[in-house]
């Protein structure tokens, strides 16, 4: 069985927006679910840095 | 039945889009998987660059309700152990969104999946809750990376950095 740890929780906490990898993260998700669900290509996501498929 | 075919047949076929795989299931819903950049700070070296999975479905009729899909979750899972196989050694990061309150419920949904990996993996957790955001994110390592703590050490150092205590 993977071995997992027990999940760090950080509540109530300030937020650094700009420059933050997670908040551009977030908005990557929901602007790429957004196009999915719109039925519109990916690849028209042009400010959304991908990682090729290995 | 040969158990190559047997293998293959457990799976979706995969056609390789932009920064990922897409695939279609059963009953035609459309699966997008995708890997992003991302990066970790640490506290005393250079950042750790690695990589962040998400996956995406369009589903053919949203308003029937959805049976679970072990295909789907197998293929997925196919898809997370290739990228361990051939990324020499990296890591992988995903997050769980809780805009719709169903992140806890996602998030051991995909533990489970995770599991599956087997042994030789771990994961690590962290929740962040602020006034305006709500995510559980995850961080995929292979237990034999050399780099494992650096990576878990970094990993926790960035969600506190970016997300300080008040």
């Amino acid at each position: 069985m993977m071995q997992t740890s027990k999940p760090r929780k950080v509540k109530n906490r300030q937020v650094q927006s700009e420059g933050n990898p997670f908040i551009k993260l977030i908005e990557d998700k929901i602007k790429i679910s957004e196009a999915v669900q719109e039925g519109k290509p990916i690849n028209a996501l042009t400010d959304i840095r991908f990682v090729k498929p290995v | 039945m040969p158990l190559q075919i047997f293998v293959l047949s457990s799976l979706y076929s995969l056609s390789p889009s932009k920064g990922g795989y897409i695939f279609t299931n059963t009953a035609g819903d459309g699966y997008y998987t995708y890997f992003t950049p991302f990066t970790l700070q640490a506290k005393d070296t250079a950042p750790i660059e690695t990589v962040s999975f998400g996956f995406e479905c369009k589903r053919v009729n949203p308003d029937k309700r959805q049976v679970y899909d072990d295909k789907a979750k197998r293929t997925i899972v196919h898809i997370i152990k290739n990228y361990f196989d051939k990324s020499n050694g990296n890591a992988l990061l995903y997050i769980c969104l809780n805009s719709d309150g169903k992140a806890r419920h996602r998030n051991i949904i995909f533990g489970k999946w995770f599991k599956e990996l087997g042994q030789g993996y771990e994961r690590h957790k962290s929740k962040v809750e602020t006034e305006n955001l709500d995510f559980f994110s995850s961080i995929l390592v292979k237990v034999d990376n050399p780099k494992k703590k650096s990576i878990i050490n970094a990993f926790h150092f960035t969600i506190d950095y970016w997300f300080p205590q008040e």
